[in-house]
C-alpha cells in the first residue's frame, strides 16, 4: 500500500496551494492508495476525513506537523491541539503519555541557494542534535529536499537506529507523490498506521 | 519636505577563530537604540550565545531584552525558524523590534554562506550561454527550494525555461 | 574580518495629515534596492509604490520592480500583513523589496508616535518623555508589540 506520509492543504495549512479534494483527486491519478494530511499545527476531524475521501477509493489519515524549539516535528495518533511553537521535550512527553509517534520533519533542510553540502555538516556531527533524542523516526525521503539532505537523513537515522520514512511535503500538486512509503500490508486507521511503521514494515519509493 | 522619522539599521558577520560566527545587529531610531550579538556554532548553525541591549529608549518600561533573548539560545538556523523565533519571544505579545533583530542576524548568516556561490556565478558572467544554462541548473538541482522562491525562479521566468528547453532537447 | 553586512534605512515624511511617505533603503554585500511608498494612516493602505533594484544576481531581477505594485491595496493593519507582502512581493517578486516594505510597515506607528512625542516636547520641553512615552502607548493600542525597557549597565 502506497501512502504519501506528508502533505498539506489549503487553508488549514496557508502555506500549501492545494484543496483537499484536488490533492484526494490527484493522488488517485497517480496510483496512490493512501494520504496522510499533516497539516501544520492543525488536525482534521475523522468525519471530515471520510466525508473528504467519499468514494475515491483513497485511504486518508491525519497527522500533524508541529513546530517546536528544535523543528518541524510529523506527529501521529496524538489528537490534541497544539496552537503555538512548543518546547521538543515538552511535545515529546505528552504525545508519549498518548502512545502516538514523533518522526522528525526535513531535519536536515538546507536553504534556498546553499545546502547542508556547503556547511560540510557530516553525519555524525548531525547525529549529535538534540531532536534526535526526542522522536522515533526521521523522514529520510522528502520530496523537496535534495539527495545529499535526504541522503544524511538517512545516515542519521540509520546511526541511530531511527524509523525512516518517506512523503512528499507536497504543498502544490506536482510535488505530490515524489516520495511515498509503501506498506507491506493494507492499513485502516491510524493506529494501524503507527503500528506498521514502529514494525518496520515498509520501504520507500515515488510515483513520479 | 524634512523627515518625521529615521531608522538605521546595520547588520555584520564576522567569522571567530573557532569556527563559528560572530553577528552584530543594531538598530537605532528615533524612540530606540537596540543592540544584538549573537554567535552561530558552524556546521550546525545552533546559537550559542545571545546578548541583547537597550542603550536608549522612549520608554521607562518594558520587556527585558537581554534577559529575553536567551531564550533562543540552543536554537538552530534552519526549518521554520521565523515560527520558533517568533513563539520564543512571545510572538504578538513580544517585542517586534526583538524579534526581527534576532532573525535579522539569523539571515544574514544564511547570506554569509550564499555570497561565495553568488561570487562564483560572477565568474560565469561572460561565458557562452550552454555555460550559464549548466551553472544555473547544477543550482537549481543542488537547491531545489529556489524554484518559484522569486521572480527569477518562477515557472515562466526565462531561467526556468531555458533550463526546461535544455532538458527536453537533451531528452530526444 | 566581516564577511557580510546589511544597512537598512528608512525615514518617513508626513505627505499631510492622512498620508505618509516612507522611503526605504536596503544594501549589503550582494543586493542594493530602494522602494517609496505612500500609505494612508486611517487604514494603514498602501496607496502608491515605487521601486529601484541598484544591484542584484540575475538578468529577470529587475522584473520584479512591476510586481510592486501588486503591495497597493495591502492594509499594514491587516493582522497577516508580512507574511501577505512575503507572499505576494518576496516569493512572486523579491524577497528583497518585501523585506524593505515590512520594515517600512514596521515603522508607521514609531513615526506617528516619534511625531506626536516631538510635538509635545516642542510645546513643553520640560515635559517627561517617559510618561509621554507610556501615554502615547496606551492611547493607541494599534501599535502592535511591546515595549524594550533600557538595559541597566
Amino acid at each position: 500500500m502506497i501512502i504519501d506520509l506528508h502533505t498539506h492543504t489549503s487553508p488549514r495549512s496557508p502555506c500549501s496551494h492545494i484543496a483537499p479534494e484536488a490533492l484526494v483527486a490527484e493522488a488517485k491519478r497517480l496510483g496512490i492508495d493512501g494520504l496522510c494530511l499533516t497539516e501544520h499545527h492543525a488536525l482534521w476531524d475523522p468525519s471530515e476525513l471520510a466525508d473528504l475521501a467519499g468514494a475515491g477509493g483513497i485511504a486518508l489519515f491525519t497527522a500533524n506537523e508541529i513546530t517546536t524549539d528544535q523543528g518541524d516535528i510529523l506527529v501521529f495518533g496524538y489528537p490534541e491541539p497544539v496552537p503555538g511553537v512548543i518546547p521538543i521535550r515538552e511535545l515529546h512527553r505528552e504525545v508519549a503519555a498518548a502512545g502516538g509517534l514523533m518522526i522528525a520533519a526535513h531535519p536536515l533542510r538546507g536553504f534556498k541557494v546553499f545546502g547542508i553540502g556547503s556547511l560540510q555538516l557530516t553525519a555524525q556531527q548531525a547525529s549529535r542534535r538534540k531532536v534526535f533524542q526526542f522522536v522515533e523516526g526521521v523522514e529520510v525521503l522528502n520530496g523537496r529536499l535534495n539527495e545529499t539532505e535526504n541522503g544524511m537523513a538517512a545516515q542519521v537515522a540509520e546511526r541511530l537506529g531511527l524509523i525512516g520514512t518517506a512523503g512528499s511535503d507536497a504543498h502544490d500538486l506536482s510535488e505530490l507523490g515524489r516520495a511515498a512509503t509503501v506498506f507491506e500490508r493494507d492499513i485502516a486507521g491510524e493506529a494501524e498506521l503507527i503500528a506498521e511503521l514502529r514494525a518496520r514494515r515498509f520501504t520507500h519509493g515515488s510515483v513520479r | 519636505m524634512t523627515v518625521v522619522f529615521m531608522r538605521n539599521k546595520v547588520v555584520e558577520v564576522k567569522p571567530r577563530a573557532d569556527g563559528g560566527l560572530d553577528v552584530h545587529w543594531r538598530l537605532s531610531d528615533d524612540l530606540i537604540d537596540l543592540e544584538i550579538e549573537m554567535t552561530f556554532e558552524v556546521p550546525d548553525l545552533e546559537i550559542v550565545a545571545a546578548g541583547a541591549r537597550v542603550r536608549r529608549s522612549v520608554f521607562a518600561g518594558g520587556i527585558d531584552a537581554g534577559e529575553a533573548i536567551h531564550r533562543v539560545e540552543g536554537v538552530r538556523v534552519g526549518p521554520g525558524l521565523r515560527k520558533i523565533v517568533r513563539g520564543l519571544l512571545g510572538g504578538d505579545q513580544g517585542s517586534i523590534e526583538l524579534t526581527e533583530g534576532v532573525l535579522e542576524c539569523c539571515n544574514a548568516v544564511i547570506l554569509h554562506f550564499t555570497l561565495p556561490g553568488i561570487q562564483l556565478g560572477e565568474q560565469y558572467r561572460d561565458a557562452p550561454e550552454a555555460e550559464r544554462l549548466a551553472l544555473s541548473k547544477a543550482m537549481i538541482e543542488a537547491n531545489p527550494r529556489l524554484l518559484r522562491s522569486c521572480i527569477a525562479f518562477a515557472d515562466d521566468s526565462p531561467i526556468v525555461q531555458a533550463l526546461n528547453l535544455a532538458r527536453e532537447e537533451a531528452g530526444r | 574580518m566581516i564577511t557580510f553586512s546589511r544597512s537598512q534605512l528608512v525615514g518617513m515624511e508626513f505627505l499631510d495629515e492622512e498620508t505618509v511617505r516612507f522611503h526605504g533603503t536596503q544594501e549589503d554585500h550582494i543586493y542594493a534596492m530602494e522602494v517609496a511608498m505612500d500609505v494612508r494612516i486611517a487604514d494603514g493602505r498602501i496607496l502608491a509604490i515605487q521601486g529601484w533594484m541598484k544591484r542584484y544576481t540575475t538578468p529577470v531581477c529587475p522584473r520584479a520592480v512591476d510586481r510592486l505594485q501588486d503591495a497597493v491595496g495591502i492594509s499594514l493593519r491587516d493582522p497577516s500583513w508580512m507574511p501577505l507582502v512575503m507572499r505576494e512581493i518576496g516569493r512572486k517578486g523579491c524577497e528583497h523589496f518585501a523585506e524593505i516594505i515590512c520594515e517600512c510597515g514596521r515603522c508607521l506607528d514609531q513615526a506617528r508616535m516619534s511625531r506626536d512625542l516631538a510635538a509635545a516636547l516642542k510645546a513643553d520641553p520640560s515635559a517627561d518623555l517617559a510618561g509621554l512615552a507610556k501615554q502615547w502607548t496606551a492611547s493607541h493600542p494599534e501599535r502592535p508589540g511591546a515595549t524594550l525597557t533600557v538595559t541597566a549597565v
